[in-house]
C-alpha cells in the first residue's frame, strides 16, 4: 500500500515520499513548513486515498499527553452512584479514550494527526515516546492495556515555534514543505479552479509572488488567501488589464492584516 | 566502506546522526527502496536530517560525499556492494586489526591536522565518537584523550586543553536552556474557585454519608516576573550568541507572568536602556520604582572592568549615564530592592579571579552562563524565594 497524492490535493514527488517511507518503516512523519502549505490536509488526503478513518488530535497549550490516552470520569460515576442511575460498578463505562487510544483501538488501520505538536508544553512530546514507541499503553483503573489492532499512520505537525526533543525527534521521519513554488502553485489553483482563465492565473500568480517578496509584511499571504482571491476575481469578471501590484483589486482578501493593508497602500498602491 | 564516509562527512558537517536513524537509512536499503543515487539524497534526508536548517549542511556534505569517490557512477556500485555488509560489522572491524604502533601513528598524524575540536564522528579525536581517539567513545583499544573511559579500555591517556570545555558548548543550546530555565516555574493558587476537586469532593461525601458535596479548586495562576538585565558591552563580544540563545530562550517560553529585558554598557549606573541601538533609555531609579520586588532579576555580564568604573562615583567616560552613584552602589541597591537575583557570567576560568569581578560576586551570587550554572542559578532564584 503506498501514497500517492489525491484528487484535490497538490503533493510534491518529495512529500510523497516522505510519507511513504515513513509508512514503511512504520514511524511518525514529522512535518514541518510555513502556514499555508498544507500539513494538516496532508493528513486528509492520505486518509482519503488509502481509505482510511482520519482521527485528528488537535493540541492547545494546556494539552498533556494523557489527555490522548484515556479520561476517567469520576465524577459522573459518583453522581450515578448516588441517583442509583445505572450499574456503577463496571468501571469501564467511565472511561473515555483519548484520540491516541481512538486511533489503537480502530478496527481498520486509521491515519492519526498531532496537530500543532509545538503548540503544547515542552516536554510533551517526550511523554508521548513510549506509546508510540510500543503502540500500547495500561489503564491501571480497568487493569487493561491497550494495544493497537493496526499501527495507524501518524503524521504530526508543527510550526517550529519551539525546538522539538533530540529523542522525539530520532524516532521521526522528517520533511520541511516548502512554500510552493510557481509551478506548483499553478497546479494547486487549476485543482481548485480547473476552468481558471490563463492568462488571469498567471497575472495572480506574479502579483502573489510579488506581494510575498515585499520584506515588512506582517503576514505574508498564503496559499488560502490566493484561492479566495481568485475566486473573487473570477466571479467579478475583472478587466485582467486594469490588474497590478499597484492595482490590486479586493486586497482585503489577500492580505489579513490591517497594519499591513495601511502599508502596502502608504508605500506600495500609492 | 563506502557509506560509512558518508555517515562521517555528515557528522562532520554538524549533522549528528545517531546510529538509531542509520539504521533507518540501513532498512530503507535493505528493503530495495533506494535504487539510486537521487534516492539516497532524498530518502537519508528524511531519516537522518530533523530540521530545516540543517538542510544546506546536509546539501554540502551529501555533495563532498558524492566527490569523495571521484566518479558518481562508480560510487553508486560501490554503494550497491556495501549493501550485502552489515553496517554495524563494519564499524567495529574498522580499527580492530589495527596493531599498537600503527594506532599511535594515526593518533599523532590527526592530532596535526585537526584545527577544530570536534565531537562524534568517526575520524576526529573528540568526544562520543566510536574513533579509536577521544574520550567516552566506544572503542575496544583506543587512545583517550582527557575524561573518564566509558570501558576502561582505552590503555593511555593524553590530556589536551583544548578538550575541556567542549561539553557545555554543545550543550547550550536553546531547548536545554528552556528546560533548565522552566524550572523556575511555581504556580500560586489565586482567583475564584472554578475547578472540581474530586478528591476532596469524594472525601467530603462519604464523610456525608453519600449525599454529594462538590468541593472547588481554585484555578492555578503563573505569577512569575522576570527581569533580564543584559551587559551589552564591548568585552561581550565573542559571548553574544550564548547570551542570545538564553535570551531567546526565556523570550519563547510562556509561563511568566510577565518578561523584561534592558541593556547596560559594563556596569550598571543612573541609565539603564530599553533599547541600545536608539539609546532609549530610562533611570534606574525609574527601573526600581517600576518593578515591585517580587520580580526575579537575572544579570548577565562578564563583570570584568576597571575598577574605577565600579567603584567611582563619576566618570567622564560614560558622563551621560552617571551623576552621583558608583556603579557598585546601584549594584547593591538592585541587589537590596528585588527579593531574587542571580547574576549570569559567561566568561570561564582564570578570570574569575578578577578583582571587578570577585567585588561582583560578594553582591550577587554569580554563577557561570552554562547549562549546569543556569541550573545552578535557577535552583538559588528559588532558594531565595521564602
Amino acid at each position: 500500500m503506498s501514497y500517492n497524492g489525491s484528487k484535490g490535493y497538490v503533493a510534491s514527488k518529495e512529500l510523497i515520499e516522505a510519507v511513504n517511507v515513513a509508512m514503511i518503516l512504520e514511524k511518525p512523519l514529522l512535518i514541518k513548513g510555513e502556514p499555508g502549505t498544507g500539513k494538516t490536509m496532508l493528513a486528509q488526503s492520505i486518509a482519503e486515498a488509502l481509505s482510511m478513518k482520519l482521527i485528528v488530535w488537535n493540541i492547545k497549550s494546556t494539552t498533556k499527553a494523557k489527555d490522548g490516552l484515556y479520561f476517567y470520569d469520576t465524577v459522573q460515576r459518583l453522581n450515578d452512584a448516588r441517583f442509583h442511575d445505572r450499574d456503577i460498578s463496571d468501571v469501564r463505562q467511565y472511561i473515555k479514550l483519548g484520540k491516541l487510544a481512538e486511533a489503537f483501538v480502530s478496527e481498520d488501520r486509521s491515519v492519526l494527526v498531532i496537530d500543532e505538536i509545538d503548540k503544547a508544553d515542552i516536554e510533551f512530546p517526550n511523554d508521548l515516546l513510549n506509546e508510540l514507541d510500543e503502540m500500547s499503553f495500561y489503564i491501571p483503573e480497568t487493569k487493561e492495556t491497550i494495544v493497537a489492532r493496526q499501527r495507524p499512520v501518524v503524521i504530526i505537525t508543527s510550526n517550529s515555534e519551539k525546538d522539538l526533543p533530540d529523542p522525539f525527534l530520532r524516532r521521526c521521519i522528517f520533511h520541511y514543505i516548502e512554500f510552493p513554488d510557481y509551478d506548483l502553485m499553478k497546479q494547486i489553483v487549476y485543482v481548485h479552479f480547473p476552468e481558471v482563465h490563463k492568462e488571469l492565473l498567471e497575472k495572480a500568480l506574479k502579483i502573489f509572488y510579488d506581494l510575498r517578496k515585499i520584506p515588512d509584511l506582517r503576514k505574508k499571504p498564503s496559499t488560502s488567501e490566493l484561492l479566495d482571491w481568485i475566486r473573487v476575481l473570477m466571479a467579478s469578471c475583472i478587466d485582467i488589464d486594469g490588474i497590478s501590484l499597484k492595482k490590486i483589486p479586493y486586497p482585503g482578501t489577500l492580505i489579513k492584516k490591517e497594519q499591513d493593508l495601511e502599508y502596502l497602500q502608504r508605500v506600495v498602491f500609492k | 566502506m563506502s557509506l560509512l564516509i558518508f555517515f562521517y562527512i555528515l557528522r562532520k558537517n554538524g549533522i549528528k546522526v545517531t546510529f538509531k536513524e542509520w539504521k533507518d537509512l540501513y532498512n530503507l536499503m535493505k528493503l530495495g527502496e533506494i535504487g539510486d543515487i537521487s534516492e539516497l539524497y532524498f530518502k537519508g534526508r528524511f531519516v537522518l536530517v530533523k530540521s530545516e536548517k540543517l538542510y544546506d549542511a546536509y546539501d554540502r556534505a551529501y555533495i563532498e560525499f558524492i566527490e569523495s569517490g571521484g566518479d558518481p557512477k562508480e560510487r553508486i556500485d560501490e554503494l550497491m556492494k556495501f549493501l550485502d555488509e552489515d553496517y554495524l560489522g563494519e564499524v567495529h572491524r574498522s580499527f580492530e586489526d589495527l596493531p599498537l604502533n600503527e594506532i599511535l601513528r594515526r593518533f599523532n598524524e590527526r592530532l596535526m591536522n585537526q584545527k577544530e575540536k570536534h565531537t562524534g564522528g568517526g575520524r576526529h579525536i573528540g568526544q562520543r565518537g566510536y574513533s579509536p581517539f577521544g574520550s567516552y567513545g566506544v572503542e575496544r583499544d583506543g587512545i583517550r584523550v582527557g575524561g573518564s573511559s566509558v570501558n576502561n579500555r582505552a590503555f593511555f591517556v593524553a590530556s589536551e586543553r583544548h578538550f575541556k570545555n567542549l561539553r557545555e558548548d554543545i550543550l547550550l543550546d536553546t531547548r536545554n536552556i528552556s528546560l533548565a530555565l522552566k524550572k523556575l516555574r511555581y504556580f500560586r493558587e489565586e482567583g475564584v474557585s472554578e475547578e472540581v476537586d474530586i478528591e476532596e469532593t469524594i472525601d467530603k461525601t462519604a464523610k456525608n454519608f453519600g449525599d454529594i458535596e462538590i468541593e472547588m479548586k481554585k484555578e492555578r495562576k503563573n505569577d512569575l516576573k522576570l527581569l533580564l538585565l543584559i551587559d551589552n558591552g564591548g568585552s561581550m563580544d565573542p559571548y553574544r550568541e550564548r547570551v542570545e540563545r538564553l535570551f531567546s530562550a526565556a523570550k519563547n517560553l510562556r509561563f511568566f507572568k510577565d518578561f523584561k529585558y534592558f541593556y547596560f554598557h559594563n556596569c550598571i549606573y543612573d541609565f539603564i536602556y530599553e533599547d541600545m541601538e536608539n539609546w532609549k533609555k530610562i533611570s534606574t531609579d525609574r527601573l526600581i520604582r517600576d518593578h515591585n520586588p517580587d520580580w526575579k532579576v537575572i544579570i548577565i555580564g562578564d563583570a570584568l572592568m576597571s575598577p574605577y568604573e565600579l567603584y567611582n562615583s563619576y566618570q567622564f567616560i560614560y558622563f551621560l549615564e552617571r551623576k552621583g552613584k558608583a556603579g557598585i552602589d546601584w549594584l547593591k541597591i538592585i541587589k537590596k530592592h528585588f527579593r531574587h537575583s542571580i547574576w549570569l557570567n559567561p566568561v570561564n576560568g582564570i578570570s574569575w579571579q578578577h578583582q571587578t569581578l570577585k567585588a561582583i560576586a560578594s553582591i550577587f551570587p554569580m554563577f557561570p552562563l552554562t547549562i549546569e550554572g543556569i541550573e545552578r542559578g535557577v535552583k538559588e532564584l528559588k532558594r531565595q524565594i521564602y
